[in-house]
């Protein structure tokens, strides 16, 4: 097995020091869904939009808190989802061991979920979903996406855990995560998250993304393979960038070492 | 931008997938209106609107009483926090948490919110299992640890309890000492914030 980088190593780590933090709840206080740091009140932006449009109005504090996750992927992309979500760690692993152990995959299914094949709705999905949820959320009342929430799960049930020594059974939304990755590579944190898919929309002039060097590429397609959002950098437009969780996964693939993240 | 028919097809069968899962299961799944929430919980149809279930009320509660409603009580309050008296009372009335209230100060959405007066629901008495009612006296634990004098009254060493001043904190129920417990915490004439 190819060796990995420093860099790809410490952004193995730092999800699984996130979680340590929000579980004996040092510095952190609350979940991803909404923590207080230093006093600063953070909260999801998704959840944020639902929980308004549920409720037909929001507190002031609220709005300002949820400004500050979506001004930091203004700035730098959805660098949540590549160096803190817990949920695209398990699901950076869960594809790693596949790879080495290579699970058989029904070929229709194969087929049917191979992402280069679906063109269009793959790209447009993710964004439809976050349309749909905001929709169910101020019809019905209630916030849709939080309900099922694979992040808001995992980390509500690290609380639940550290706090009170139990798990719900909505965890279970981890393994069936899992048992989807296994035979749909990339069909999560790239195409459907929502909450993913809403730091997108601000991503767009971000700083850091990959940047090739045309002199030296030579359009093997290796990085596109590596990319989790399947985002093809060497063709890709700002749009598509957006997308981009600063994985490094590009960079450290390449055989030419012709990527660089940089701003 | 061109989307041709198998991926409109295919969109069109996602979005009924999605929207069933996570818009009408919930709904026909009500939870049933008798969870009992923390202290200074809006109306529940805006509390659940507002409720970011994120569980910073119950990191924060310093007797534990408020826990998450698991998906046995419906998958639209999955998440929500309840308070169980199981766990420990609910001290927002004569105890450590009175004028503090660290549940409604953690609560970043505007469910919890301070409210002019705290009555989370009222206790209610299984006299078949209550010790003094079965052995005609002996026990009256729920009397002492009760703060609010009117609410639990003692006629001829039973414990008759009024719902109307009973403010629903749930000492009583942490105390019971009878197995299975005799007491339990009702959301009946819950105050709720607006």
């Amino acid at each position: 097995m190819k060796r990995i980088s420093y860099l790809q190593a410490l952004r193995f780590l730092t999800p699984i020091i996130f979680l340590g933090l929000f579980a004996v709840r040092l510095g952190f206080s609350g979940t991803v869904c909404s923590l207080s740091f230093a006093a600063v009140n953070i909260t999801c932006p998704l959840g944020f939009i639902q929980s308004s449009l549920a409720a037909r109005g929001f507190p002031l504090a609220l709005l300002v808190s949820a400004l500050i996750p979506l001004a930091a992927a203004a700035l730098l992309g959805r660098f949540f989802c590549g160096w803190i979500c817990g949920v695209g760690l398990t699901l950076d692993f869960t594809r790693r061991l596949n790879k080495k152990k290579r699970l058989s995959v029904p070929k229709d299914l194969g087929r049917s979920m191979d992402i280069h094949r679906l063109g269009m709705a793959s790209k447009l999905e993710g964004l439809a979903l976050v349309g749909l949820f905001l929709g169910i959320s101020f019809l019905l009342g209630y916030p849709a996406f939080c309900l099922v929430c694979p992040v808001g799960i995992l980390y509500r049930n690290v609380l639940l855990a550290s706090t009170q020594g139990t798990v719900g059974l909505d965890i279970l939304a981890m393994p069936v995560l899992v048992a989807i990755e296994i035979f749909a590579s990339k069909s999560w944190c790239g195409r459907l998250c929502p909450v993913g898919k809403t730091l997108s929309l601000v991503s767009a002039w971000s700083l850091f993304k990959p940047r090739v060097d045309a002199s030296s590429c030579v359009k093997c397609g290796v990085c596109a393979q590596a990319c989790h959002v399947n985002i093809d950098p060497v063709t890709a437009n700002t749009a598509q960038l957006a997308d981009c969780t600063k994985c490094l996964g590009c960079s450290d693939a390449c055989p030419k070492k012709c990527i660089t993240i940089s701003p | 931008m061109k989307i041709d028919r198998r991926t409109f097809l295919r969109l069109l069968a996602q979005f009924s997938a999605a929207g069933v899962l996570a818009g009408f299961i919930p709904a026909y799944v009500k939870p049933s209106k008798t969870i009992v929430r923390p202290p200074g919980a809006v109306e529940e149809d805006l509390f659940l609107a507002r409720c970011l279930r994120c569980g910073r009320c119950m990191e924060v509660c310093p007797t534990g009483t408020i826990t998450l409603v698991g998906v046995d009580m419906g998958l639209l309050a999955l998440g929500t926090p309840r308070v169980d008296a199981l766990r420990g009372p609910c001290e927002s009335f004569a105890g450590r948490c009175e004028g503090l209230l660290p549940c409604v100060r953690s609560c970043p959405s505007g469910a919890l919110q301070w409210g002019r007066r705290i009555k989370l629901g009222s206790a209610e008495i299984d006299r078949s299992l209550c010790i003094a009612w079965r052995r005609n006296g002996g026990c009256l634990v729920c009397k002492e640890v009760c703060p609010v004098p009117e609410a639990i009254q003692v006629q001829e060493k039973k414990p008759h309890f009024n719902p109307d001043a009973c403010l629903g904190c749930g000492r009583c129920v942490y105390a019971c000492p009878a197995e299975p417990k005799a007491l339990k915490v009702a959301s009946t004439g819950a105050l709720r914030t607006s």
